[in-house]
């Protein structure tokens, strides 16, 4: 048998697996969407494949023997790559680059090409370097406006929070200072009316009458205003909390201090939270007693709890058969003195629910709520799980 | 003039209409003539040491209760209540805060400082007279002061 004829271990035979494995590489790294580019020490392109073809935009046999240097220079007026520091320079001068961000201008076109570069010694005499090379432009370009609206989000935030802690502060110093003349006012009337009443008729008494309920009013408000404002200046200090006796203390206490209504409390078992017990205290007791207050046209009066939870949070639901309101409405119903009834239906202020807002927002929860006039309402509040606490 | 022994509450407030509403309160349970008024910080500690306006009056054991508010003009509430405790004289003298604050750093500091009692100023008239009422009756009637 001759070395020509094929057999294993046969020159012919050799080739012909030496070609298919040359063969199926070729086809590998075309296929690769990294530019891979083989150059002598002296950074002439020995090799390249389609990729890198497509990156230079220039036909393969072009880029045979260019220099690598030359054909990415320095990005014009860029610091990055210039002289000394071109990364094909330092990789000629025996350096291994990894994944440098190089900014070029290829084919036209500014890119940022993230560089892998390092020298290569086949066999002794003969070096070589191997660089690969991945455009990155688009990446970097997304990378970059993602930092940027990250950025703006955390900033509006901030200023958000700044601007709803300074109306806080606002709010508190302002309603001590109204308390001052308010005091004032509400003596003064008083004192003429005791001093003076049986001086003035009847008119002049309705008049003394109606200065004192608004004096009175204006205390409410002022108390109430400043419920609000304390709500969102105290840190909170979460905790396990147990809603359901909360509920029921609470519930007991407003009874207490209203014997003569007949009020009917259902509730189910609820899940605990994990919430500023003090703050907590401060939704269930706004909830229930607008509960309460709204069922008063109601003989049988009832007002149902339930509560659900799963891993990431708690909900609760506080249902009451009292008069209602109009679902058009709605949006307004947590605003601060917002009131969708007159004082006559329901004494208040309309700061209640805009507490309850305020806290359950400042705990990571949602509040919202479901009426119809005359067939009572639903509010429901959730409240985020430890875990997921941000 | 009223003598210094007949003198158990000095008022420190500088709202004369205030002052008026309280002075009223205090009439109506036969305890106006044992006020004295001072309306600010300054006049407060140069009643109670027997100095400045008030030279030669004797500190000591009397009045039986000061009523102070915090927001005074040129020495406020909290600064009149060190130099009170700081004093041998008047450290052990019954000190209540009647003030438009409900900050607890008030509160906090006000009873670190030695205060007997902190209430805050109602808005109603009929409050803020039951309070001074029930202040004055007690402080100055009911409890026992340090002898």
């Amino acid at each position: 048998m001759t070395a020509l004829e094929a057999g294993p271990g046969s020159s012919p035979e050799l080739l012909r697996q030496l070609r298919t494995t040359l063969a199926k590489l070729e086809i590998v790294l075309g296929a690769i969407r990294d530019a891979i580019v083989w150059t002598d020490t002296q950074g002439r392109i020995q090799w390249c494949n389609a990729a890198f073809d497509r990156l230079a935009a220039r036909p393969h046999v072009e880029l045979l023997g260019m220099n690598l240097a030359e054909l990415i220079p320095e990005r014009s007026g860029g610091a990055e790559g210039r002289g000394e520091r071109h990364p094909v320079t330092r990789v000629l001068r025996g350096e291994t680059l990894g994944d440098v961000d190089w900014p070029v201008e290829l084919a036209g076109r500014r890119r940022i090409l993230e560089a892998f570069g390092t020298p290569v010694a086949i066999r002794q005499d003969e070096g070589s370097a191997i660089f690969v090379l991945r455009d990155v432009t688009e990446t970097r370009k997304a990378q970059e406006e993602i930092e940027r609206l990250h950025a703006s989000v955390a900033r509006h935030a901030e200023e958000l929070e700044e601007a709803v802690r300074e109306l806080e502060t606002f709010s508190y110093s302002v309603s001590h200072d109204l308390k001052v003349p308010l005091l004032t006012i509400s003596g003064f009337v008083q004192m003429l009316r005791e001093d003076f009443g049986d001086r003035l008729d009847a008119t002049g008494l309705r008049y003394i009458d109606t200065i004192t309920d608004s004096t009175e009013q204006m205390t409410r408000l002022i108390e109430d205003l400043l419920d609000f404002a304390r709500v969102g200046r105290r840190p909170l200090e979460r905790q396990r909390v147990d809603v359901e006796s909360r509920f029921r203390e609470i519930f007991d206490e407003l009874m207490r201090v209203s014997p003569d209504r007949a009020v009917r409390l259902e509730m189910a078992r609820l899940p605990g939270a994990w919430a500023d017990p003090d703050m907590l205290g401060l939704v269930v007791s706004n909830l229930l007693t607008n509960a309460i207050k709204f069922t008063s046209p109601r003989e049988r009066a009832v007002i149902a709890v339930s509560g659900s939870g799963s891993e990431g949070e708690r909900v609760y639901c506080v249902r009451d058969n009292g008069m209602g309101f109009d679902m058009r409405y709605a949006h307004k119903l947590f605003g601060v003195f917002q009131r969708l009834h007159s004082v006559q239906e329901a004494p208040g202020t309309g700061v209640g629910l805009a507490i309850v807002h305020r806290i359950v927002t400042r705990h990571g929860g949602r509040v919202w709520a479901e009426g119809r006039v005359g067939e009572g309402a639903t509010f429901w509040f959730s409240l985020p799980e430890e875990a997921n606490v941000r | 003039m009223t003598s210094n022994e007949e003198v158990d509450i000095l008022l420190v407030e500088d709202n004369p209409a205030h002052v008026e509403i309280a002075m009223r309160a205090f009439r109506k349970h036969n305890l106006a003539n044992r006020v004295t008024v001072a309306e600010d910080g300054e006049e407060a500690l140069d009643y109670l040491f027997g100095r400045g306006a008030h030279e030669g009056r004797e500190a000591g054991r009397r009045p039986r209760l000061v009523i102070l508010d915090l927001k005074l003009p040129k020495v406020d509430g909290l600064e009149v209540l060190k130099e009170l405790r700081a004093d041998e004289r008047t450290r052990l003298t019954p000190v209540v805060i009647l003030t438009t604050s409900s900050e607890e750093r008030d509160i906090v500091e006000s009873y670190q400082l030695g205060v007997n009692s902190f209430v805050v100023k109602p808005m109603s008239f009929e409050a803020f007279t039951k309070a001074v009422a029930d202040l004055g009756l007690y402080w100055a009637v009911l409890n026992r002061p340090p002898p």
